[in-house]
C-alpha cells in the first residue's frame, strides 16, 4: 500500500508503528505495519546487545527464547540492526460491520454477499472496520472469530449481524434477518508458554482477550536507551603497552592530548624501523648528516615516546601509594577517556572568551564566578558542556495486554527476507553536562569525616592517586568485594546526591528533570546529566544553562537542596525521601545512594552502609559563602 | 588400559625415557601434524609405539587445538613417565567466620585460587556449579588480568544459557571487561536435557596446577561457610582437564558465549 500522506518522526515510529502495531492512518483507517525497512544506524553493536541482553534477562527463560543470545557475538548475525526508515502496513482488522443493518463479515466473506468494493453493504450502507481484536500476553493478534455456522432459525448464512454495546460480555452475534440470537463472542484458547506458565483450571488469562484497537496495552513496544560510546575503542586502547597509566594520566590532568593519538604515536615508534616509513627515512638522512635536526629530533623521541614523562609520573605516585600499576583498563576508565577525546566539549574558559570577543564582559564575569564557586566552595574542579553527548535507543520487541515480564512473552519483530531479527535503533548526540569533584577537597572531606586516616595531600595529582589506592572501590564493580567499602559508598553517595539535587533545579534549562538522565562515573569523581532526547536536533536548553545562568543555577540549587517538606523527619532519617533526592525517572541507581547528608552533613539512612551514623562534614559546608551579595 | 599407561609400561626407565624427552623436548612449540611424525617412538616403545606415543601427548593435553606441542604438559607427561614421586597434598579452607585454626589460613581457598588463575600462562579452567556475582567478583581483577596476558579462560557452569539466570548474571560483568582484552572468555554451560548433574568445583590452571573441592563460586563459599578443597600438581592435573574437554567434546555441556566469536 502507498504511503499517502503518512509521515512520522523517527521516534514516534519506535514507539507507535513498528512491526505488529497496529494504529489509525488519516486516509485508509484501521491498519498493522507489517514491516519497517532498515536504513543505516551508527550504534556501538556492543553497547547495544548489552543493552538487549540486560532488558531481555527480566523476562523468565521461557518468556524470551525467541532471542537467540546476545552474548555471544556469532549469534548477534541473527539479528539485523538500524534505523527505521519506511513503514508498511496493510488493512487491519478485515471484519467490517455495515452502519445501517449492522451486517457483519470478513470483507471477502461480504464482497460474496454481494457487498461493493468500494465499502456499501448490500443494504446500500457504509460497511466499516470493527475497532476490536484479541491478543494475547504470549504476543498472540487475531481478529475477533466471525460465527460461520447459518441461522438455527431462519437458516440464513448471509445476514450475520453484531450488536456492540461497548461491553464484551453483552456483546453478541445475531441474524439480521430474523433477529435471533447467534451467539456471544468466542473465548478462544490459546496454546502457549504463557498458559503453560499457569496453574492448572480455569485461569482467565489463558483466553485471548478482546481488546479495542485503540487500546495502549494491545501493542507495548520494549525500548531501552544506552549511551552509544563509539564502537571498537575499547580493545584497541585496552590491549596498548602502558594504557592503564595513560589513561590514568588523561583523567588524573596530567596527560593533555588525547590517548587514542598518543597510543597510536607510542605505537608507530615501537614497530621495526624497516617497516615504518619514517624510520626508513630517517635511517637514509642520518648517513648523509648524522647530526642533522631531524635525526636528532627522532632520537629523542624514540629515547622517550610521547606520553612517557606522564606514564612515569602515574607509576611514581601510585608506587608511592604502595600500589603496581598491573591490571587491564576497567570501563569506567575507557569511558571517561572515550568522552575527553572524542566528545565535542567546551570549557568555562571557552564561553567566557567568546562573551569578551562579543564585548559582554558581564556575562563572561559571571560565568567566570560561578566557575570560582563551584570550585572554592562547592568542590567541583570542572564543569564541561558536552555538546555531542553520544545517545542512542533501540525496540527490540513487544508485547501484548501488559509490560509486566513476568505476565508476558517478549516478541521480536517478525524476521526480515534473510530471517534476521530487527532491531531498530536511532542514535543521537545529544547536550550534556560533565562535572568532575576536586580530588583534593573530596579526600578533605573523606579525612574530616574520618572516613580515611592520613591527611590531605599537597597537589591534585598526589590527592588522585591517594583516592585510588585507598579507595578501590570507586573502581570495582558492584559485584566486586571492594565495591562496598564504606569510603567508596560515601563517594558514590556524594556524587550521586549532587547529581540529583542539581536535577531538581534543571528546570533552568527549560528541561523537566524528567526529561534528563544522569551518567555516573565514580572512579573519576565524575557525573553527567544529558538531555535525554533522541532527536536529531538540539534544544540547546543545557547549553543555554551553562552559558548563561551556570551560576545562578548552581547556588539555587546548593540552596534548595537543603530543603524537603518532610523535614524534619526526613532530614533526621537520613535525608533521602521522595520530597527531596527522590527521582521518578532516569535513576541509574534506582534511589539507592542517595543523602543529603552527604553534602550538608548530619544523620545517614539507617539502611544504607552507614546504618544511620551521622556525617559530621558536609561536602558543601562552606557553600553559604556563595550567597548572592546586594 | 590408557594410552599413557600402555607407554609407560614399555618404555625402560630411566634411559628410554630420557631419550624420549630429549627427542621430545626437541619438538615443543612445534606443530605435531599426526602420529606419523613420531615414527622414531617405534625404537623405544615397539610396535605402534608412534601412535602410542600421539595418542598418550593428545591425552595428556600436551598438543594443543592447533597441534602445537605445548612445554608444560610435556614436562608433566615426562615426570610422570620418569615416575617423580609426588608430594603431600595441600589442603585449603574457607573457614567460618570467628574459626580459628593454628596453622589453618581461613581464607586459604580463595588465595590459593587466586594464585592458580595469577599463575596461568596459557589456558585456565575454572568449573562450579553455581556461580553467584560476589563469588565471581571476588576472582574478576586476577581473572581480567589473566585476559590481558592473552590467557584462554574457561568457565565450565550450569544454567548458563538463560541471560537472566543466577550464572549468567555473575559472569555478565566479566564478561563486559573482558571485551577486546587479548585472551578468550568462553563459559560452557550444562544441558538440563541430558540429565547430568555438573558437581566438581576445579580450578585448573594450564594442565599442570589445580585446586578440586567443595566451594563454589559463591561469596559464602569463598568467605564464610566451611569449605575444603586440595591443591593438586603434577599428572593429575592433566587428568581433570582431559575429563572436562571430553566432557565438553561429548556435548555434556554446551558453549554459551565466547568472547573472540566472530559475527
Amino acid at each position: 500500500m502507498a504511503n499517502k500522506g503518512f509521515t512520522r518522526g523517527q521516534t514516534q515510529v519506535l514507539f507507535r508503528h513498528l512491526p505488529e502495531a497496529v494504529f489509525e492512518h488519516d486516509d485508509y483507517g484501521l491498519c498493522k505495519v507489517t514491516q519497517v525497512a532498515l536504513g543505516d544506524a551508527d550504534v556501538n553493536r556492543d553497547a547495544l546487545f548489552d543493552a538487549i541482553g540486560d532488558a531481555l534477562a527480566m523476562w523468565p527463560s521461557d518468556f524470551s527464547t525467541k532471542y537467540p543470545d546476545t552474548r555471544d557475538v556469532s549469534r548477534r548475525s541473527y539479528y539485523a540492526v538500524g534505523s527505521p526508515r519506511e513503514v508498511r502496513f496493510v488493512p487491519y482488522p478485515q471484519v467490517f460491520r455495515c452502519r445501517s443493518c449492522s451486517r457483519t463479515g470478513k470483507f471477502t466473506d461480504l464482497l460474496k454477499r454481494g457487498a461493493s468494493a468500494s465499502g456499501r453493504c448490500v443494504c446500500g450502507g457504509y460497511l466499516y472496520q470493527i475497532r476490536y481484536v484479541q491478543a494475547h500476553n504470549c504476543g498472540r493478534l487475531e481478529e475477533v472469530f466471525v460465527p460461520q455456522q447459518s441461522c438455527s432459525n431462519c437458516g440464513s448464512s448471509k445476514d450475520l449481524a453484531f450488536y456492540d454495546p461497548g461491553r464484551v460480555k453483552q456483546a453478541r452475534w445475531y441474524c439480521a434477518k430474523c433477529k435471533a440470537d447467534v451467539q456471544a463472542l468466542r473465548m478462544t484458547p490459546c496454546k502457549c508458554t504463557y498458559n503453560k506458565s499457569l496453574p492448572s483450571g480455569f485461569h482467565a488469562e489463558k483466553y485471548l482477550r478482546i481488546v479495542p484497537t485503540g487500546d495502549p496495552s494491545l501493542y507495548i513496544p520494549h525500548t531501552v536507551a544506552f549511551v552509544n560510546f563509539p564502537e571498537d575503542d575499547q580493545g584497541k586502547l585496552k590491549n596498548a603497552p602502558d594504557a592503564l597509566q595513560l589513561m590514568l594520566a588523561r583523567t588524573w590532568g596530567l596527560l593533555k592530548n588525547s590517548v587514542t593519538d598518543t597510543i597510536r604515536e607510542r605505537a608507530s615508534m615501537g614497530k621495526p624501523e624497516d617497516a615504518d616509513k619514517m624510520a626508513e627515512t630517517i635511517e637514509a638522512l642520518r648517513k648523509f648528516d648524522p647530526t642533522n635536526e631531524l635525526v636528532l629530533e627522532y632520537d629523542a623521541k624514540k629515547k622517550a615516546p610521547v606520553g612517557q614523562k606522564e606514564v612515569d609520573r602515574v607509576n611514581e605516585l601510585l608506587n608511592s601509594c604502595n600500589v603496581t600499576t598491573t591490571g587491564t583498563p576497567r570501563r569506567w576508565l575507557v569511558e571517561h577517556t572515550t568522552l575527553l577525546d572524542r566528545t565535542d566539549i567546551g570549557t568555562i574558559e571557552d564561553v567566557a572568551a567568546i562573551f569578551r570577543r562579543t564585548g559582554d564582559e558581564a556575562g563572561a564575569r559571571d560565568i567566570e564566578r560561578g566557575r570560582d564557586k563551584a570550585s572554592d566552595l562547592l568542590g567541583i574542579s570542572d564543569i564541561r558542556i558536552v555538546n555531542d553527548f553520544p545517545l542512542a535507543l533501540c525496540a527490540y520487541g513487544y508485547t501484548r495486554t501488559s509490560r509486566d515480564p513476568v505476565r508476558t512473552v517478549i516478541t521480536p519483530f517478525p524476521v526480515d527476507d534473510r530471517g534476521r531479527i530487527p532491531v531498530y535503533a536511532i542514535a543521537a548526540e545529544t547536550e550534556a553536562l560533565w562535572f568532575q569533584l576536586d580530588p583534593l577537597k573530596v579526600y578533605d572531606w573523606l579525612f574530616k569525616n574520618g572516613l580515611v586516616d592520613s591527611n590531605v595531600p599537597a597537589s591534585r595529582e598526589e590527592a588522585w592517586a591517594r583516592l585510588y589506592a585507598a579507595v578501590p572501590g570507586l573502581r570495582s564493580s558492584p559485584h566486586e568485594p571492594m565495591y562496598d567499602q564504606l569510603k567508596a559508598v560515601a563517594v558514590r553517595t556524594l556524587l550521586h546526591t549532587m547529581s540529583h539535587l542539581f536535577l531538581r533545579r534543571i528546570e533552568w534549562s527549560g528541561f523537566a528533570p524528567s526529561s534528563v538522565g544522569e551518567y555516573l562515573i565514580p572512579g573519576s569523581l565524575s557525573f553527567i546529566l544529558y538531555a535525554n532526547r533522541h532527536a536529531e536536533t538540539k534544544i540547546g536548553g543545557l547549553t543555554t544553562l551553562f552559558e548563561q545562568r551556570l551560576n545562578t543555577w548552581l547556588w539555587d540549587a546548593v540552596q534548595s537542596g537543603r530543603e524537603c517538606v518532610y523535614d524534619p523527619i526526613c532530614e533526621d532519617g537520613g535525608g533521602s525521601c521522595a520530597g527531596c533526592t527522590h527521582r521518578e525517572h532516569n535513576c541509574v541507581c534506582f534511589n539507592r545512594e542517595l543523602s543529603r547528608a552527604a553534602v550538608y552533613g548530619g544523620p545517614t539512612p539507617q539502611a544504607s552502609a552507614f546504618q544511620g551514623a551521622r556525617l559530621a562534614h558536609g561536602y558543601w559546608q562552606e557553600a553559604w559563602k556563595a550567597a548572592p551579595t546586594e | 588400559m590408557s594410552a599413557f599407561d600402555t607407554l609407560a609400561a614399555r618404555v625402560q626407565r630411566p634411559d628410554d625415557v630420557r631419550r624420549l624427552g630429549q627427542a621430545l623436548w626437541m619438538l615443543t612449540g612445534e606443530r605435531v601434524k599426526s602420529a606419523a611424525t613420531l615414527f622414531w617412538a617405534k625404537a623405544l616403545a615397539g610396535a605402534n609405539g608412534d601412535e602410542i606415543l600421539w595418542q598418550a601427548l593428545l591425552e595428556r593435553g600436551c598438543l594443543n587445538e592447533q597441534g602445537t606441542l605445548l612445554p608444560r604438559p610435556l614436562a608433566e607427561l615426562l615426570c610422570s613417565l620418569w615416575g617423580e614421586p609426588q608430594g603431600d597434598a595441600t589442603l585449603l579452607w574457607t573457614l567460618p567466620e570467628g574459626l580459628e585454626v593454628s596453622g589453618v589460613d581461613p581464607a586459604g581457598y580463595i588465595s590459593g585460587m587466586l594464585a592458580l588463575i595469577r599463575e596461568a600462562r596459557e589456558r585456565l579452567l575454572l568449573v562450579a556449579p553455581f556461580m553467584e556475582a560476589k563469588g565471581v567478583g571476588r576472582l574478576q581483577e586476577e581473572v581480567l588480568c589473566t585476559l590481558a596476558r592473552g590467557v584462554a579462560v574457561t568457565f565450565v557452569t550450569q544454567d548458563a544459557a538463560s541471560v537472566g539466570s543466577w550464572a549468567s548474571d555473575s559472569l555478565e560483568l566479566l564478561r563486559r571487561e573482558a571485551r577486546g582484552l587479548a585472551g578468550v572468555l568462553r563459559v560452557y554451560t550444562a544441558s538440563a536435557d541430558l540429565g547430568v548433574l555438573l558437581h566438581s568445583k576445579l580450578v585448573v590452571a594450564d594442565g599442570a596446577a589445580a585446586s578440586v573441592g567443595s566451594a563454589n563460586l559463591t561469596g559464602k563459599a569463598l568467605a564464610k561457610n566451611l569449605e575444603t578443597g586440595v591443591a593438586v600438581a603434577g599428572a593429575k592435573v592433566i587428568e581433570l582437564e582431559l575429563v572436562v574437554r571430553r566432557l565438553i567434546e561429548m556435548g555434556y555441556v554446551t558453549l554459551a558465549f565466547d568472547t573472540k566469536a566472530v559475527a
